[in-house]
């Protein structure tokens, strides 16, 4: 470990060889990078047993990729095999891990299956529907005359819908952070003086969708980490062996850590007490959809018996920027006129790496920071924004670029426009993977022209999956959707597949249409030509041999090969099942009816120096983790950036509803008062004022995390929002003049 | 050869020769036969060279070829079940009025594996739809293998098959209420039993009994053995059953010569009932033990690695450098497992590329799934290399022949009534007429699915408008298809019907296997097949012939039948790359250079296979019969097995182990089994040490 070079900071966290550790980071501060080291070093030079591993816990798939390559690396490099010794999990990773060591302590059998959030919400969503049917009355009592009055029926029963689903979503994750079963709901319930309606309804729901899970022999994310904790709170044996397992536990973005996370981790590290925490708790800004609290890690670090460290020092912003996200916190600290939100961000400020430091912070580029004071309507703001991207480019066509709005809408309505521009734009960050990806569905359409060759539709269909990949290329897609509707109108298709000289007589816009045309039907037709005779392979094989011809990446082809075992094992269980049963069975699975393993990682990392050139549009919420040298951040208004003054803002403050209208926080409260009599009894609207301060809280950590991903020059802008009554949020106003008075 | 083993090689003596694997104590065997022909000049003295699987004569029967002139009946080189076969059949008018066979005086008939499993088939299905075996999950197929393996247990380790039952059940420590299946297995047993002695059935436990308890005890018989085998060569003692060493050790002392010989280490059959530690009993009784060991230093070395990883409190003896010269590791990392089978057929076609002949070298795995061999070959056949698999059993009826002469044997059957797959018959029909192509082959099956007539539709029966889409060829040879099929409806006699679809139509011009050779051999396994299973029916059952061809084709369709023929491609191809599981490999007795290890994670390397219905251990001899097979006793055996396993892999490898590791394992699972665990130990340990000093 003696070859890398290391900040005072870094070394002191790598001196480490025990006990509890709470390390507060700065964005850019090599967070990563300290922990991938640290736990190779634990790997390389602790006492380990062979059976024993250091747990690294990270928040996200992505993360816990990053993680597994830095360490393996680090390993390989000195000839030790890469993924032994250490586990890198997600929280609901480790959940799942620790249930399925004893599934039956959780009342599951072995082959209990997870379902992801779109089946959850899918069943959660149904569940609210049923229930308004059911009760009508009740349901029309939440929505506000006024939003009534202004939208036809139509529209308010779907957003109904919608809100009620969050809240019930919101009530339920708050019943499984505290690890209640809905039966547990019902006795407090039962207990209650006076339950809201609200809430007796979500209760319903949250029986009623339990009872979905059951029905599926399935468990959501929320309910894995309840049943972790509860197997090992329950199994002594199952707990001492697993803190055996795990003697060191290296917990990433502890910030976002919740009451159960660290309850569940508490319990790991209770005999050998070995547990290093990470955070930047400045960044925290999963609070309003998760039951993540950044309170945790501070209090933690506060701990007496716990080791404090700092990693102040970043590399990866130009002076300027630091400064600024430096007076940001500053700023809220200390001058913030709403005394409450004061506490939204905490020391310690950025400070630069120091000479000779391997990561020197970049030089800014000019203007380093150009925070706009002007009110554009949300158009003029996205021409302002084209016109000063499009002048960037050309000076800097070598630099990464992104440009933050708060929603995915809007970042989706800048793609659309700077597309528009002729802006060459990379929407990856809010790619659903799971469409793309070659799937049960893709095979089953390809089993399909197969068992039907005939078929001139379904060998058309055949034709879009072998060229999926060209989707997103709209002059190409338009070539491969022309050739699709030329193959559907064939009479005979054995004329097109098997006659020596195939001639095809589509109309093409150009020559380059049309050598396209004719190259995509060459190798569609030796292509299929080879799929039938791979018919009389055994099915599996029939698939593979289909998987080697398709593009693919390699997560789509370890899912295939995943398929092709579960048809081979069907075939050996049932071997008087045709090929019809098979294609059945693969559609269940493509419609997700039925239950099929997936590759954990669903999203794949995202390297912002593969796009230079172009602009990446995102969340800021998805932006976090990544930097670019130039980014743009917009709406940086007082509706997505409230200071809970009273001329702000509030999203989470629904107009359908009657007051008090953020129904999400108030039956939080509601609920948590029943959780725990010593708290004040539930007063309807408290939850929805204290609320404001939270989102203002999470909404200047979310500016603080968008400022920080600029590494050498950053733009703000503001729009006025629909109605044009939004102002400049003052945060933001602040720091302007702030920095331009120090500057 | 040393001094002393030359001076051992030539002696009248009775020896016991064991060893590490690799180091010469096959040779040795060899060269002992070759001296004792050599020395036979007067009376023949015949030798009896005893192996435990007929692959590991192949060294003997070699070696014989280089001697100029001896006497054929001088040598017979079997193994003990072909040798209980052989007298059984030879001595049955001696005793088969006396083993409780309802019809002593006719002649019995011998089952193999797959046919024991058929009519284990015929006793178990009523049994299964009384609600029997409900409380297990397992398929028809290995229910049945399960069942037919305790029979054998009981005979080769020698306690009656009546108390399989009892055996299984005292050692169980789960839910009492499973306890129910081994009173199911017990009694369907007890059944295969009275049915086989009913019908003159002589499955393999039946063979090993009579042979033992009736043929072993009787002096004419133990006199004519005496007079045909005076000296005895047996090799791999270790991976025969108990019975055999009790056979061979009662017969000892009758020998003039004998040269046991033992693997140390090894016993990789004892899922089959072999037992290393009663064939040790052979070194008390020889009057010389000699003990071979590789001496070379890198021979020590890999010793002493294999034993460092099992035991990793053992002080290291080596620096890291050796073991990375020994184990190497992807440059790297690699997620999914295809992409891993990638990585390993670029190092292979490197190696090749090199110079290193592909006999060379062996990928292997704990199990090797189908989709492996097919992705993997697909792979290396990019850079012209070729990879050859061997399984201890593949199924024939995955074989593009065996389907169409199975397909073709239905069509021509109308009469049984079976199902057909219109998918299959329309892939077969593309396949065996090559001229034809998938979409006019669905044509006509869509036509014919649509008539729902069961038979293939006569080319005048065509409606116009796909008959229009058919040329002149095409229609000649469907024409030629069908009117063979027509003109060979309800042959019964399976073997005739198979062997004349594939010469008078197959294997012709115009059609698919012409000048397919392979496709030949094929077919004379699946005729090889139904004789056997025609012969295990004797006269004794009453059968109509119709009912029997119909019997055999729905269980070669189910994988009942022609599923576990020994796969011999291994000797087709030597200049092809050898894919294989790892007991497969340990069992051919053969070192190679290079070794690729796949699914490195997987626990199948050295745990046990769960079988619900059947224990190697618990019906062992060395159980302890009413102990409970506990979690610690799996512990240990796990690690026995991969102390065994280790060294046997360590000692077949002259230059390198490939550790083929990925994130994700075949399974998508991400397993970190005991061998990754202890050799990461090993790696750290070392670098550890290295960093220390």
């Amino acid at each position: 470990m003696t070859n890398i070079r290391l900040r005072e900071s870094q070394e002191r966290i790598l001196a480490y060889e025990g006990g509890l550790m709470g390390i507060s980071a700065v964005p850019g501060s090599g967070k990563t990078f300290t922990l991938s080291h640290l736990a190779a070093k634990l790997v390389l030079e602790s006492d380990l047993a062979f059976d024993q591993e250091v747990l690294i816990v990270t928040f996200s798939n992505v993360a816990a990729d990053n993680f597994s390559a830095r360490i393996g690396k680090i390993l390989s490099s000195k000839g030790i095999m890469e993924g032994i010794g250490y586990k890198v999990r997600t929280l609901h990773g480790l959940a799942s891990d620790i249930i399925r060591e004893r599934p039956d302590l959780a009342g599951l059998s072995n082959d209990f299956s997870i379902i992801d959030e779109s089946e959850s919400t899918e069943i959660l969503k149904d569940l609210v529907q049923y229930q308004m049917l059911q009760e009508p009355e009740i349901f029309d009592s939440f929505v506000s005359e006024s939003f009534r009055i202004k939208n036809n029926p139509r529209k308010v029963e779907t957003e109904l819908r919608d809100e009620i689903y969050h809240v019930v979503s919101r009530f339920i994750k708050t019943a499984k952070d505290h690890l209640l079963s809905a039966d547990q709901v019902q006795t407090l319930i039962d207990n209650a003086e006076t339950p809201s309606s609200l809430l007796l309804i979500c209760q319903k729901i949250y029986q009623a969708y339990q009872a979905a899970l059951n029905y599926r022999g399935a468990l959501d994310f929320d309910d894995l980490i309840r049943l972790a904790w509860m197997s090992l709170h329950n199994d002594e044996e199952l707990l001492k062996s697993l803190q055996y397992r795990w003697p060191y536990i290296l917990e990433d973005e502890a910030q976002d850590s919740s009451l159960v996370q660290e309850a569940i981790l508490t319990l790991l590290t209770s005999k050998e007490k070995n547990w290093v925490r990470v955070g930047d708790p400045n960044q925290a800004i999963n609070e309003s959809f998760t039951n993540a609290d950044p309170r945790l890690l501070r209090e933690f670090i506060k701990r007496a018996d716990v080791q404090r460290e700092e990693l102040p020092e970043s590399g990866r912003s130009c002076p300027q920027i630091i400064s600024l996200a430096n007076t940001l916190n500053e700023w809220s600290q200390y001058y913030h006129p709403n005394p409450i939100t004061r506490d939204a961000l905490s020391h310690p400020l950025i400070e630069r790496t120091k000479p000779g430091d391997p990561q020197q912070n970049p030089e800014c580029n000019s203007p380093a920071i150009d925070l706009q004071n002007k009110r554009f309507s949300s158009d003029l703001e996205i021409d302002f924004l084209i016109a000063d991207i499009k002048q960037w480019l050309e000076e800097h066509p070598d630099d990464t670029l992104a440009v933050l709005a708060p929603i995915n809408k809007r970042v989706a309505k800048l793609a659309d426009d700077f597309d528009k521009a002729r802006i060459p734009v990379v929407q990856a960050l809010m790619r659903n993977p799971e469409n793309t990806r070659i799937s049960a569905g893709a095979i089953y359409r390809l089993l399909r022209s197969l068992q039907e060759p005939s078929d001139p539709t379904l060998l058309s269909s055949a034709f879009k999956v072998l060229f999926r990949q060209y989707q997103d290329d709209e002059k190409v897609w338009l070539v491969v959707e022309k050739c699709v509707r030329y193959i559907k109108m064939q009479k005979a298709v054995e004329t097109l597949l098997y006659n020596e000289s195939p001639e095809f007589l589509v109309e093409f816009e150009d020559m380059y249409e049309e050598e396209l045309a004719n190259d995509f039907m060459n190798h569609f037709i030796h292509t299929m030509r080879r799929w039938h005779k791979a018919t009389v392979l055994p099915l599996d094989q029939t698939i593979i041999t289909i998987a080697q011809d398709l593009s693919l990446d390699p997560v789509e082809l370890a899912t295939i090969h995943k398929i092709s075992q579960l048809v081979k094992q069907i075939l050996n269980n049932q071997p008087e099942w045709n090929i019809n049963e098979v294609i059945n069975e693969l559609k269940e699975i493509a419609k997700n009816n039925r239950a099929f393993f997936s590759f954990n990682d669903a999203e794949d990392g995202f390297d912002p120096d593969l796009h230079k050139g172009k602009v990446v549009v995102a969340t800021y919420h998805k932006a976090k983790g990544l930097e670019w040298d130039k980014v743009y951040l917009s709406s940086l208004n007082n509706f997505d950036f409230p200071s809970a003054l009273p001329e702000d803002y509030f999203i989470s403050e629904r107009q359908i509803f009657v007051e008090p209208r953020n129904r999400q926080a108030e039956i939080r409260a509601e609920l948590l008062s029943l959780i725990d009599p010593t708290q004040p009894a539930y007063v309807p609207g408290v939850a929805t004022m204290i609320d404001r301060n939270d989102v203002a809280r999470e909404r200047i950590r979310l500016l603080y995390v968008g400022i920080t991903r600029a590494k050498k020059s950053l733009t703000g802008s503001f729009n006025t929002g629909r109605y044009g009554n939004q102002s400049e949020a003052l945060a933001i106003k602040e720091i302007r003049e702030r920095w331009q008075d120090e500057n | 050869m040393d001094a002393a083993l030359s001076t051992i090689l030539s002696s009248d003596n009775k020896i016991f020769l064991h060893g590490e694997a690799c180091s010469g104590k096959t040779g040795f065997g060899c060269q002992r036969l070759k001296y004792l022909l050599s020395e036979m000049k007067g009376e023949p003295e015949g030798i009896l060279v005893l192996v435990s699987q007929r692959s590991l004569a192949s060294p003997y029967q070699e070696a014989l070829k280089q001697v100029k002139t001896y006497r054929k009946s001088e040598v017979s080189i079997l193994t003990m079940s072909g040798l209980v076969r052989r007298m059984v059949n030879l001595f049955w008018p001696l005793i088969g009025h006396i083993s409780g066979f309802y019809r002593p005086y006719e002649p019995p008939s011998f089952l193999t594996l797959e046919t024991s499993q058929y009519y284990m088939g015929r006793i178990v299905d009523p049994m299964i739809l009384k609600g029997y075996f409900s409380t297990v999950s397992l398929t028809r197929n290995r229910l049945l293998s399960q069942l037919v393996d305790n029979l054998n247990k009981a005979a080769i380790v020698g306690f009656p098959y009546t108390e399989i039952g009892k055996r299984l059940s005292e050692a169980w420590v789960g839910q009492e209420s499973q306890k129910r299946v081994y009173e199911d297995a017990q009694e369907a047993v007890n059944a295969f039993r009275a049915f086989c002695l009913q019908n003159n059935l002589l499955d393999y436990s039946l063979q090993v009994e009579l042979f033992k308890d009736l043929l072993w005890t009787n002096p004419i018989f133990r006199q004519y053995l005496n007079r045909q085998y005076v000296h005895l060569i047996y090799d791999n003692a270790e991976e025969d059953p108990p019975y055999v060493h009790d056979i061979i050790a009662d017969w000892w002392k009758d020998f003039k010569s004998a040269l046991v010989i033992q693997d140390d280490m090894a016993g990789y059959h004892s899922f089959l009932g072999a037992d290393p530690q009663s064939a040790s009993r052979f070194k008390t009784l020889a009057e010389k033990s000699i003990h071979l060991q590789n001496n070379t230093q890198d021979a020590f070395q890999k010793r002493e690695m294999a034993a460092t990883i099992i035991d990793y409190r053992k002080p290291l003896q080596f620096k890291l450098e050796d073991i990375h010269s020994f184990i190497k590791q992807p440059d790297q990392r690699v997620r999914f497992y295809p992409e891993l089978l990638e990585l390993v057929a670029r190092d292979i076609t490197e190696k090749v590329h090199g110079g290193v002949s592909p006999n060379g070298i062996v990928v292997i795995s704990p199990f090797v799934s189908d989709s492996t061999i097919f992705t993997l070959g697909h792979e290396l056949a990019k850079n012209n290399i070729n990879l050859r698999s061997l399984r201890p059993s593949t199924s024939l009826r995955d074989e593009p022949v065996i389907q169409t002469l199975i397909l073709f044997a239905i069509l021509a059957h109308p009469e049984w009534d079976l199902s057909l797959d219109t998918y299959r018959i329309t892939s077969v029909l593309a396949h065996a007429i090559p001229e034809f192509d998938l979409v006019r082959a669905h044509l006509i099956t869509k036509h014919m699915q649509s008539t729902q007539s069961g038979k293939l539709p006569h080319l005048a029966d065509l409606p116009q408008q796909i008959s229009d889409r058919l040329n002149e060829e095409q229609k000649d040879r469907y024409l030629t298809l069908t009117n063979w099929i027509e003109e060979n409806k309800g042959v019964n006699f399976l073997d005739d019907f198979f062997s004349r679809l594939f010469g008078e139509l197959l294997s012709q011009p115009g059609f698919g296997f012409h000048l397919n050779l392979e496709s030949g051999s094929t077919t004379a396994k699946l005729i090889t097949s139904y004789k056997k299973f025609r012969a295990s029916f004797g006269y004794q059952i009453e059968i109509d012939q119709s009912e029997l061809a119909k019997e055999f084709v729905k269980s070669v369709e189910s994988g009942l039948l022609a599923a576990t023929f020994v796969d011999d491609k291994s000797e087709d191809d030597v200049n092809a790359i050898l894919i294989t599981p790892v007991m497969s490999f340990l069992g051919l007795n053969q070192a190679v250079d290079y070794q690729y290890w796949l699914n490195i994670g997987s626990s199948g390397w050295y745990e046990r296979l769960e079988q619900p219905l059947t224990h190697p251990i618990v019906l062992s001899r060395r159980w302890q019969v009413g102990e409970k097979w506990t979690a610690e006793h799996d512990q240990k055996l796990s690690r026995e097995n991969l102390e065994k396993t280790l060294h046997g892999l360590f000692n077949r490898c002259r230059k390198e182990v490939f550790l083929a590791n990925s994130d994700f394992s075949e399974s998508g699972m991400e397993e970190k089994g005991l061998l990754t665990l202890h050799i990461q130990a090993l790696f750290r340990r070392a670098l550890k040490e290295m960093q220390d000093d």
